[in-house]
This record gives structure tokens, sequence and C-alpha cells, in this order.
């Protein structure tokens, strides 16, 4: 880690996987390493640094850890509203990890590959000969 | 001042769009060119991120479209505090058509005459039948892909690729528009499709605004540029311009700039052409005082930053209870409609909207769309939208007023010191009613395309995509700055030829007008040399 302390670590871990469940074939964002993600791109940013390690902190104080799921839950419910500024940074951070992971990607439907180098094949649509009616209209434009 | 380096025919300020195509022309016809672009060059192949897993992530950071975000060394801060919409753009060879969606309409005739037509704003000193062979010639150095034979155009030459494919969601969406009876096309495209002038056809990755690393979109610096360089064009990258100097007689005498290493240099020209867009010319005048222009070069009209025009957008999205493979294609569908574009006095706002449309989002912008909760939803929410919707955006015509200003922020500067630009701009009641308007009609047709749920943003904020009117072109003198050649009143060695000159601004997107003006303007300075 180069920013989070294994305590951190550990209450991160937690969060995240309460912001994106695992269901079904998804994966849970520890399933694919969120927190290392996490620490990596905070690392960047003295502003996220200290927003996070301060953050997290905070939550650590109020015996977070040892509630029960659904307490948990509701903790963070109250946390969103009274903490926006850090919360909505955990679930940004959160969500841009989970979403550019492979496995996330192909388990959500696509192949898992980047957009480049290979593209991908779009069918060309059969609708360009409605375009005939819109022909038939004659002229919309205004000749001056 | 500085280091002095050899004087040159003509020095363009600015590599984007206008940039590019000026100095491609001005090249061919000898004349000794440079230009100065505050930016780098971007290679391709190796800059951009979209071969790699986390590529929707740079949209937050490297990728920007908001310099203010962004926040790279070749970027100025912008004061948009009193904005509802902020400027984007972006600093590079090839300009903000390194970032675009290469959408490239052509303004309409009525969009140049809108006094005579609409008793609002002015008429251009210029009109579109003037323009036409510059649109056509700009058309053959981009590369457009589109389809001839649009009702809401005069007739056009044939598009240099075929249109982009619509694929299953744009074949839901036109049937929306066909129920209605309502005009779609699908629009010009500054995209190959096929292999076209060197450059490959689209593989429909999507992301055309994260750049296209196998050069199909046709940003200036894979078009223009590599030819302008051959006929000879100079292209210094990293020169951030701090002002314009004048002579003794009034008239532009030189740049002077930091160079990469943060040397102050003093470049002499002929002529100088200001291509940095409708917030980076402004601020270039702005900050090119003397005795002879205390308020500014070439504003004896007080003209200069006023009359700032966005184009203000609505989005609208629907979604759809289909997968519609949103995802494959170029983002920018490209379909346009033009039922709303021209004026139609029975409705309570003059001039008129055109939508876009726009494939599904991709996977992380899904999830960041503010739809999406976290919790035990999430993944409900998520498959929802992936996918499944259809956007339009809606572009109003933003009429010129005088209180929609660029001027310099007293208390913001660059890395270099240069005084930065401060956006006030507030959205008239006229483009409001014409908003509003658009999302009630984008809404029908979603509606009628089988959406079952449509959702709106009546102001998208990060839209500031087109930066127009701050150095308006006409004949009067003191109700313009520069002439329908983009030559300053005031100064008639100094020329301004990107979206600034702009009277009005259409309801479409500015690039291909804004390129085909710098050619006609190219062309008068030939005519004028020989």
């Amino acid at each position: 880690m180069k920013t989070l302390s294994k305590t951190n670590s550990d209450t991160l871990a937690v969060i995240a996987d309460l912001i994106i469940p695992r269901e079904g074939t998804l994966p849970s964002p520890t399933d694919i390493n969120i927190v290392e993600h996490i620490d990596d791109s905070i690392s960047r940013t003295p502003r996220l640094i200290r927003l996070f390690v301060e953050g997290l902190k905070d939550i650590e104080g109020k015996d977070f850890l040892i509630l029960k799921e659904k307490e948990q839950i509701d903790f963070l419910e109250k946390y969103e509203s009274s903490h926006n500024l850090f919360f909505n940074e955990l679930i940004r951070h959160t969500y841009n990890g989970y979403y550019t992971n492979p496995m996330v990607i192909k388990a959500i439907g696509m192949t898992g590959l980047p957009p480049q180098p290979t593209g991908y094949d779009l069918e060309q649509g059969e609708n360009f000969k409605l375009l005939e009616k819109v022909r038939d209209r004659g002229q919309i434009w205004r000749n001056p | 001042m500085g280091i002095e380096n050899k004087k040159v025919d003509v020095l363009v300020i600015g590599a984007g769009a206008s940039g590019a195509a000026f100095s491609w022309k001005l090249a061919k016809s000898g004349a000794s060119v440079m230009c100065l672009e505050q930016g780098d060059w971007i290679n391709p192949l190796t800059d951009y991120s979209t071969s790699n897993s986390d590529w929707e992530i740079h949209r937050q950071t490297d990728f920007n479209p908001n310099p203010n975000f962004r926040s790279l060394n070749v970027d100025y801060p912008i004061n948009d505090t009193e904005s509802p919409i902020a400027p984007l753009m972006y600093n590079a060879v090839g300009g903000s058509t390194i970032h675009w969606s290469a959408h490239f309409p052509r303004l309409k005739p009525s969009d140049f005459r809108v006094k005579t037509l609409d008793d609002v704003a002015d008429d251009w000193p210029i009109s579109y039948f003037e323009l036409e062979p510059y649109f056509d010639l700009n058309d053959k150095m981009m590369g457009v892909a589109g389809l001839i034979g649009d009702p809401a155009y005069p007739p056009k030459t044939q598009r240099q690729t075929p249109p982009v494919g619509l694929g299953k969601l744009g074949d839901k969406i036109t049937h929306g528009f066909d129920k209605l009876g309502w005009h779609w096309w699908p629009s010009d495209s500054a995209i190959n499709t096929l292999k076209y002038d060197g450059r490959p056809g689209c593989n429909n990755c999507g992301p055309c605004d994260l750049g296209c690393s196998i050069k199909a979109k046709s940003s200036t610096d894979v078009t223009y540029w590599p030819k302008a360089i051959k006929l000879g064009a100079r292209l210094i990258t990293n020169a951030r311009v701090r002002e314009i100097t004048v002579d003794s007689y009034g008239k532009a005498k030189s740049a002077i700039y930091y160079d990469s290493e943060g040397n102050i240099r003093e470049q002499y020209a002929s002529m100088i052409v200001l291509a940095a867009n409708g917030i980076g010319t402004p601020r270039i005048l702005l900050n090119s005082t003397s005795t002879k222009f205390p308020e500014g070069l070439a504003n004896s009209s007080g003209l200069v930053g006023k009359n700032l025009m966005f184009h203000p957008y609505s989005i609208v999205t629907g979604i759809f209870d289909e997968d519609l493979e949103g995802h494959k294609g170029p983002t920018p569908l490209n379909i346009m409609s033009s039922e709303f574009y021209e004026t139609e006095h029975s409705r309570d706002f003059v001039r008129g909207y055109a939508y876009q449309v726009v494939r599904s989002s991709a996977p992380l912008a899904t999830a960041l769309s503010g739809h999406v909760p976290w919790g035990k939803k999430h993944h409900a929410a998520f498959k929802k939208r992936f996918n499944r919707t259809i956007t339009f955006a809606v572009i109003g015509e933003d009429l010129p007023e005088t209180h929609n200003k660029v001027t310099l922020d007293p208390n913001l500067s660059d890395s270099y010191g240069i005084p930065s630009p401060k956006v006030e701009y507030r959205l008239s009641d006229n483009s409001r009613k014409m908003l509003d308007h658009g999302v009630g009609t984008a809404t029908q047709v979603m509606m009628a395309a089988g959406a079952t749920e449509v959702t709106h943003d009546p102001l998208k904020r990060e839209a500031g995509w087109h930066l127009m009117g701050t150095t308006k072109m006409g004949t009067d003198t003191k109700t313009s700055v520069v002439n329908k050649y983009g030559q300053s009143h005031d100064v008639d060695n100094l020329f301004v030829i990107d979206g600034s000159i702009f009277v009005t601004a259409g309801a479409v997107n500015p690039t291909s007008t804004i390129q085909a003006l710098s050619l006609h303007i190219a062309d008068y300075v030939i005519s004028k040399s020989k």
C-alpha cells in the first residue's frame, strides 16, 4: 500500500463491498482488489490522500468494523449526508476501479477488452431506407 | 525583448481547426508561415488511453475536456464561476479537434441572415453560398462521412465516405422519428468510415472524445498539419503567447511568447493571425495593451471579449427495455434532426434548435450518471441503463448578448503569470424557452421509439465546447471587431480566423464553418499579397 494503513484498508474493503455488493456472476469490489486500486489512484493527489486517510480514520473511530452489516449500511447512509464530499469520492473511486476491471467488464456482457485496437463490428442498420420519406417531404431549409 | 526570431510573412497563433487549415493554405501559396501552439504534439499510437483497461478514468483526469480539471502544464485556468456552462477546450497540435466528437454539420443559409429573416442580432457580412466552395474544399481535406440529399440543406457534393452506421440503436430511434414524420438525417461527421487519404476507416470502438489512436477521426494533427509541414509551414509547440506588440504606426509587429524552456522570445511577422479559440483569442488581445491600444489590441469598438456564445445544451435520455448494443460505434451516432431548426412564429421563441443522437454510455459513465445508486439496488439500476439508453443533445441557437463576455481575471493567471480569462454568461429567456421546447419534442421522439422512461438535464454544465462571437465580424467598425475577411478594423495586418468571428451561432457544431471561414480568409490574404 502506498498511502493506506492496514486498518484503513480493512475498513475500505468492507465499505467498497457494501457500495457494490457481490451478485450472481458479478464479482465484489474486493474480489478484484479494489483497495489496491483506490490506494494507487489517491496516492498521486495530496487532497485525496488527506480526504481518505482522515475520512477512514473518522469512520474507524466510530467502531464501524464491529457493526453488523445492516448497521453498517445505516451508518453509511447517514454518513453520506453528513460527509458528502468524502463519500462522493469513495463512490467515484470504487466505481472507477470496478467498472474498468476486465473481469467486471466481461461479466456485464462485453468482451472485457478495451475499445482499441480491435473495436467492434457495427451493423450498418436497416433504417436508411426510411430516408426516402424524409426526402419526399422536400426542402425544409429556409432560403434567405 | 527576449530572444528575437527571424521575421516571417505570416504568424499564426493556435494549431487547432482554423490555424491548421489557414497554415496549409498559406504554405501552399508559397508564404513563409510559422504557427505557435501552446500545447504539444500527441502521438495517437502511444498517448491515447483507449487501448488500456482504465480508459474511461482518463475522462476525469488528463483527458478531461475542462482545462480547470485537466490542469496540464499546457493549459491555462479559466474563471467560470459566473457561468452555468463550463468552457471546454484542448491545448495541443490539433487543438480541440483532438477531443471532439467530429460532428461536422455546416451552418445553414438562414443562419447568416437572422436580422433580415427574424429581426434579431445581425446578419453576417458573408453568406452560406459565398462560403460553399470553402466548405467543399475543407470537406475534402478533412474527409467527411455522410449522405447527400438532406432536405435540411442546399445540395452538397458527394461525401468522402459513407455515413456512420446506425446499428441496432440507430434503427430503434429512427423508428421514432419515422412514426412522427419528423426530419432526421445521418449528419456529416469528420470520421473516415472507409479508408481515405491514407488514413483507415473507423473500427467503431466508441469513445471519439478520448482521441483516435487509429487516425480514423479527422483531427487536424492528422489531416492538415502533415500536409502543411510538407509545404514548408513551421510549427513551434509549447509556445505560449503572452501578447502581440505593435509598431509606431499601430501595425502588428510581433508576438511575445514563452518557449518550452520558459525563455521569452519575440517572433516578428508581416501579418499575425489569431486562431486560439473564442476564449483564447480575446484573452491574447486583451493582454496586448499599449499606448495606442490601452483597452486591448483591435478593441476600439470595445467589443473584444463581448457577445460570447456557447451552444446551450439540454440532454434528454430515453431508457429502453432491450440491449441496444449502444457501446458499438462512434459515441456520436451523428443522426441529426432539423425539424425545429428554423423560426416558427407560433412558438414563444425565435430561431431554433437541432437534436444530435448519442449512443449509450460506456460502463463507468453509466455507473457515474447519477442514476445508479450504491448498495443493494446498484446492479439492477446499472443493468436497466447499460447499453439501453439513447441520448439526445438538444443544441439551441444562442443569440449574442454583450453581457455574456470574456474579460481578464485580476486574480488568476497561468503558470507563467499571464492573466487568465474570466467568463460571465447568463442563459437568455429565448434560449431557455427554446431548450424547454426541445426537451418536450425530444421526449416525444423517445416515447414514439418505445422508451419506457425519459429523463432530462435542462442545461448541461460541462458542455461549453463551442466558443464563439468574442471578436465579431461586421461592416460597421463601431459594432464589430473584424471585417468579412477576419481582418481587424483597427490593425490591418491582424486577422482572426477562429470561432470568435461568428456573428451568430446557428444551432449546429461550428467547426466545419470555422474552417471554411479560415480558408476563405486565407484566399483573401493570398490575393492581397499578389
